[in-house]
């Protein structure tokens, strides 16, 4: 559904990316691990069309996206819900999903599909007409994912949906997620820290260091590998 | 202590106190409005605009040009909101945009420029015959008893008109998905860019609406001060302080801040104690009430403390 094929991009002088590819099925949850700083926001920034590669293609669905603007890859049905969850604090619960629906013009549609998430993150129709900035972390992301979910996306990009969250809280939020992929059929292309979390969620796996994809596997197998285990597993 | 007064005290005469607060609220909406096309702009692009005024006396000077050649008021009227609806889309999409993502300083030198570039194209077409020129209001000067006080037609229409321009804003930005973008667009353009709303656009609308409410102001001050190149530079002072003063990404506190202003002169200037100082004080003694309210409150009334996440 998503390939990426040898993109290079850079934040002014700096290089960040060195020819990254990566290939997410559809239907499927495919996670990238790696440091601080390896590139893994950018690959997301890549895919969602805030930041031009400057070789390399990226496709969704055979179609060429890495030219086309945001705005243009929201609507072909990719939704990214970045990192810091990005809400906007002022506005309420209600006007934000309302601004995942942004590119949606069927009333009719949204309305049915804010019922829906409500059934999956009911805290949002309680605080429905509260500022997103008076949510506490969990429900904020919770928020983050329902707003990224309200432009009906066939690929969810999450960056670090964990950050910041408690254990418990953060497992609410994966199995929320794997409820989303399973039930709903919306591929997950998923940035996470907690490498542990991830591999459990996630079907395949990249290893991303300065740049670079340096493992690729199955979640399995990169539960069971030597270095990954050590770098990010901690065991 | 009252004989100092150059005015009988408000309890000894109600109705030239009424008249001076609805004529204060007058001039004072038509500061508010400057202040709302102020804030439109800082909100949504963090750009202080000191061309607003200039921009708006451009468009007066239009109309006026329009009228001379024959031109039905009503006509001129909806071509002057149009033109200067599309003069602030015009400004934003040629001379703002490339300076958005540069450092502050170079944006408020864009803007200084245009104010001095947008006053001598005036002088040069319109400074040719006699100055001021007359600008008439379509609601006349005939006085008319508002309960306690005597108030012009004109005064009532400003009222009115200025009620009318805040209400669609409000519906606007409250009740309309566009409404919704904008204001996305000026909380966090990143996430609204993830929403697929169209950043640009937006930025492009905000100076529009502020471009056409502020030709609503400066057609509203023309049948007052008669008009001149400078003469919206006045209420471009006033209308600063009253956004400043109410908050400068606050709307509602623009409103507030610009009625405040021009109730605030108005009192000044007809109650100043006479042997102490003049009614000319009144500007600095407004301004003077600003600032203290300001070191208390440095955010303004309504705006929202700057707070900065690490």
């Amino acid at each position: 559904m998503l390939k990426i094929e040898g993109i290079e991009a850079s934040y002014g002088p700096v290089k960040a990316l060195h020819g990254v590819t990566i290939e997410v099925p559809e239907g499927s949850v495919v996670t990238l691990l790696g440091p601080n700083g390896a590139g893994k926001t950018t690959i997301l920034r890549v895919v969602s069309g805030l930041l031009r590669p400057s070789a390399g293609r990226v496709e969704f669905d055979g179609r060429r996206i890495d030219r086309r603007s945001t705005e243009a890859i929201v609507r072909m049905g990719i939704s990214h819900v970045p990192e810091g969850r990005q809400l906007f604090d002022e506005m309420t619960v209600h006007e934000n999903l309302m601004l995942g629906a942004y590119t949606r013009n069927d009333r009719d549609g949204i309305k049915a599909d804010i019922k829906r998430l409500n059934g999956y993150f009911p805290i949002l129709e309680e605080r429905r007409e509260q500022p997103a900035g008076s949510l506490s972390g969990g429900e904020q992301q919770q928020l983050a994912v329902a707003r990224g979910l309200m432009s009906r996306p066939r690929l969810l990009l999450l960056d670090e949906p964990s950050l910041g969250l408690a254990p418990l809280v953060s497992r609410e939020i994966f199995r929320i997620l794997r409820q989303v992929n399973r039930e709903e059929g919306i591929t997950i292309f998923l940035v996470e820290q907690d490498a542990t979390s991830a591999l459990s969620f996630a079907d395949y796996g990249y290893v991303v260091e300065t740049g670079r994809v340096v493992i690729e596997a199955t979640s399995d197998k990169l539960k069971e590998d030597e270095n990954v285990r050590r770098a990010y597993l901690g065991y | 202590m009252i004989e100092v007064f150059l005015a009988p005290a408000p309890w000894n005469d109600p109705e030239l106190f009424g008249e001076q607060v609805i004529s204060g609220l007058a001039t004072g909406s038509i500061y508010a409005l400057v202040a709302l096309a102020i804030v439109l702009i800082y909100r949504s692009t963090d750009v202080i605009n000191f061309a607003q005024g200039e921009m708006a006396m451009l468009v007066t000077f239009s109309m006026w040009s329009l009228l001379l050649a024959g031109f039905p008021a009503w006509t001129v009227i909806f071509i002057g909101i149009a033109l200067g609806f599309a003069l602030g889309a015009f400004v934003e999409r040629t001379i703002i945009r490339p300076v958005e993502d540069k450092p502050p300083l170079n944006v408020v030198v864009v803007t200084l420029g245009l104010f001095v570039f947008l006053n001598s194209i005036a002088t040069w077409i319109w400074a040719q015959g006699e100055l001021p020129k007359v600008f008439s209001t379509p609601f006349g000067f005939t006085s008319v008893d508002v309960s306690l006080a005597r108030v012009t037609t004109h005064s009532i229409g400003i009222l009115v008109v200025a009620l009318i321009v805040m209400a669609v804003l409000y519906l606007l930005f409250n009740h309309t998905k566009l409404g919704l973008g904008m204001r996305a667009t000026a909380h966090n353009p990143g996430a609204s860019r993830l929403m697929g709303v169209n950043v640009g656009r937006m930025l492009m609308l905000g100076w529009a609406l502020a471009g056409a409410v502020g030709a609503v102001a400066g057609m509203l001050v023309a049948p007052i001060t008669f008009l001149f190149p400078g003469f919206m530079l006045a209420v471009l002072l006033y209308a600063f302080a009253a956004a400043v003063f109410g908050g400068l990404d606050s709307p509602p506190g623009a409103i507030v801040g610009g009625l405040f202003v021009g109730v605030a002169e108005n009192l000044f200037g007809t109650y100043t104690p006479g042997d102490i100082f003049g009614p000319e004080m009144k500007l600095p003694l407004t301004l003077l009430v600003l600032v203290i309210v300001l070191m208390f409150r440095p955010q303004g009334l309504f705006g929202r403390v700057q707070t900065r996440r690490v």
